[in-house]
């Protein structure tokens, strides 16, 4: 079956919201991976995977194509509910994601993700959410930066930037380690 | 997730188009980029979690089309109507998922209680793969009877049981000694051969040794049926239809996990084992008549037993004499069709069980015709619980079984002698994927399949003069409904509703007791329907004194298709 998003969108608009399933069927892998990769627990994710496709049905109407692509759209639906999430869990504070927490231990995560992420959390936590997010869609999820730039409302030319200082940020930070290390041995 | 060479130079490539630079740094780069890459964290998507989400948002998707399309069509205050339409509209579907979400945080132990919604999910043609060997197996089931049947579907098609015990599982009960018993003494007060008709592969060994003679045994005949349409034309099939895949979801939201998420139980950390997750879990009920409920998440299913130590037959123990004093059944103890339904109803009601899916309620099993045709009435075996299907109906079309052509869904025992429930089960989720699959749609192979009795019919040939009877049944009108299937690949298994054609018979015979076909099944699937006449072609007894004389299973001239006249 191929899907026509602008017709399912005009159609979901008109109130035929039936064809929100074609939407649903294209995006919820993503857009769960993507609330995943921010919370690193199951049920989290798929809770707020919910309630963002719940949302999306709801406010369907108000999206409008002409201020940008519907993914970007609904990936900030998603990304309001994953901040919503964690204002919720540390007293209102603005984190947008797991890596922000100071102190992750208090806040559930899979196990089979744990070690690994106290591995990388040293790292991409020196970095801003739009340099996490587009380094994270471009390296783990293997998206090309016109895919990014589709889901994060901004121009193609703009994510390679911010991947490029992301980059940059982290070559820094590990050299810092490095001579951290150093100082540690002499 | 490992770049490889191809996809690490496009980043590269990438990086120096901004700044080229940085191709002096050429090797810390690589290092950076491949250590992120390697370090992805792993993702695991539920695939259940994508179906029972994707059935709640369509149930909550329709639900707003309705209710638009109902107010914008009779109102011409559109603007008002789409204002109170929408807030009507928010109001479904935000309390709900806030109640969702609520719930699922506060209430870690407890099952919620959910709505059941049917659900279908259209994906591609042929989805499934082949549809044989999905089927086989079940026919094969189907060649032992019902009892065995349902006993293999208590045991998860061959696998484990829930807790050990036949009383606990979670698909059929496997008691049905009551219905064995009855056959099995009726059956001897009348003959001690195979049963007569029954359609099974029931082969008797040599009828030219039993002598018509013998004062004890009466003279063994044997019947073969053959049927007639006597309907009208078919109508149309369409030359694909959508063959259904049930999916297993689990029947509550509440994440099994989280019951055993901590639990140490002394004997063992079970925190230790990583992702657990809870496959069945029982519960035992207090007190008299109580029962027992199994819970699967894994095949979305709920079954309740009786708890066989609180119910009266188990203050005999061992005492046959006490069993027959208080809890042996007699023709007085048997209850009408009607009673049946209102304690079944009422059962239902009381424990909140939805009937929705399900149609008009019938008796599966009709013990009173063994019981006219059984020439020693005083010591015929009343079963001591009778069988209420309440038949699974989807896009208005029944499920059947093929093998017999009963009514299949919601199974319900009622025991007679305490006038109560002992047994429920069947009571599944309904998430299914749609596939088209193509379909059989000539209506003469269509018909000459029908008038070979469906699955598992056997023709006896006769011979000459000999001991024999053909007996011509007729069917009626068909009805479009489905079959369902079990696979048993990979040691899972699956089940498939295939769109079938169901003739009803509409003279069963009142002199043969043991005939039990009330329908013969066409599966219209033409991968399944040319597997099946390949097996009818094999299912054939020939006692005509033929090629290799007495019983053979060699293909019988007489039962080709195209040899038999068709309407």
């Amino acid at each position: 079956m191929s899907y026509d998003e602008k017709e399912a969108i005009r159609n979901c608009q008109a109130g035929e919201l039936e064809d929100f399933g074609l939407i649903y069927d294209n995006y919820i892998k993503k857009i769960y991976n993507f609330i995943y990769f921010k919370t690193l627990h199951k049920e989290t994710a798929e809770d707020l995977t919910s309630l963002t496709f719940i949302k999306a049905l709801e406010k369907i109407k108000q999206f409008d194509p002409n201020r940008g692509a519907f993914s970007a759209w609904l990936y900030s639906v998603a990304r309001n509910n994953v901040t919503d999430y964690f204002r919720g869990k540390k007293d209102n504070a603005d984190i947008e994601d797991i890596y922000d927490l100071a102190d992750a231990h208090d806040l559930e995560i899979d196990s089979h993700n744990r070690l690994i992420f106290e591995e990388v959390s040293k790292y991409l936590n020196k970095l801003g959410v739009k340099q996490k997010e587009i380094l994270i869609m471009r390296l783990w999820e293997g998206l090309a930066f016109k895919e990014i730039a589709d889901k994060l409302n901004m121009t193609e030319a703009n994510c390679k930037m911010i991947f490029y200082r992301a980059v940059l940020k982290l070559r820094e930070e590990l050299a810092i380690m490095l001579v951290y290390i150093i100082f540690l041995l002499t | 997730m490992n770049l490889n060479n191809q996809q690490l130079k496009e980043i590269l490539d990438e990086l120096y188009k901004l700044d080229d630079n940085l191709r002096a740094k050429e090797q810390e780069l690589i290092k950076i980029i491949m250590e992120v890459a390697a370090k992805r964290l792993k993702v695991e998507f539920d695939d259940r979690f994508r179906i029972k989400l994707r059935a709640r948002i369509m149930e909550q998707a329709k639900a707003g089309s309705s209710l638009a399309s109902l107010t914008i069509k009779y109102n011409p205050m559109k603007k008002l109507i789409y204002a109170v339409s929408f807030a009507v509209l928010a109001v479904i579907i935000i309390v709900p998922s806030f109640y969702l979400l609520k719930e699922k945080k506060s209430a870690k132990f407890n099952l919620t209680r959910q709505a059941p919604i049917l659900a279908i999910n259209k994906v591609a043609a042929n989805s499934f793969g082949s549809l044989i060997s999905k089927v086989e197996s079940t026919v094969q089931n189907q060649n032992t009877g019902a009892a065995s049947f349902r006993a293999s579907q208590a045991n998860g098609a061959g696998e484990k049981t829930l807790d050990g015990k036949t009383q606990g599982a979670a698909g059929a009960p496997v008691n049905n000694a009551g219905r064995e018993a009855m056959l099995d003494n009726s059956a001897k007060s009348a003959a001690n051969l195979a049963p007569l008709g029954q359609g099974g592969s029931g082969v008797v060994a040599d009828v030219s040794s039993v002598n018509p003679d013998a004062k004890i045994m009466p003279p063994y005949q044997i019947v073969t049926y053959r049927y007639v349409y006597k309907g009208k034309d078919l109508p149309e099939i369409q030359a694909q239809m959508d063959v259904l895949k049930r999916n297993k979801i689990s029947p509550t939201d509440v994440n099994m996990a989280d019951l055993v998420n901590g639990l140490n139980i002394g004997l063992a950390d079970l925190n230790s084992f990583s992702g657990l997750n809870l496959q069945n879990v029982t519960f035992t009920q207090a007190g008299d008549n109580s029962y027992i409920i199994s819970v699967s998440p894994e095949e979305g299913a709920i079954s309740i037993s009786q708890n066989w130590q609180a119910w009266p037959a188990a203050k005999c123990g061992n005492d046959f004499r006490c069993f027959e004093n208080t809890q042996k059944v007699n023709e007085s103890d048997m209850l009408p069709d009607a009673e049946l339904f209102k304690i079944t109803g009422a059962f239902l009601a009381d424990h909140g069980i939805d009937k929705k899916f399900y149609g008009d309620p019938v008796v599966s099993y009709n013990w009173r015709i063994l019981y006219e045709a059984s020439p020693d009435k005083s010591n015929f075996y009343f079963p001591n619980s009778l069988d209420v299907t309440y038949p699974l109906k989807i896009n208005d079309k029944t499920v059947y079984e093929e093998y017999n052509g009963q009514k299949q869904g919601l199974n319900i025992s009622v025991d007679v002698k305490n006038k109560k429930v002992s047994n429920l089960y069947n009571l599944t989720t309904q998430n299914y994927d749609s596939s088209a699959y193509d379909m059989e749609t000539d209506p003469k192979k269509i018909i000459a399949y029908a008038e070979r009795g469906g699955v598992n019919n056997v023709y006896y040939i006769m011979k000459e003069g000999g001991n024999g009877k053909e007996v011509e049944l007729e069917l009626g009108n068909p009805e479009l409904g489905y079959i369902r299937h079990y696979s048993y690949e990979t040691g899972k298994n699956s089940e498939i509703l295939v769109p079938a054609l169901i003739f009803p018979v509409t003279n069963s015979p009142k002199d043969q007791p043991y005939y039990y076909r009330q329908a013969v099944v066409v599966p219209l699937a033409k991968e399944i329907l040319t597997e099946r006449e390949k097996q009818l072609n094999q299912q054939s007894v020939d006692f005509s004194g033929g090629a290799g004389g007495g019983v053979s299973g060699s293909e019988p001239a007489m039962l080709k298709a195209e040899t038999r006249p068709v309407k």
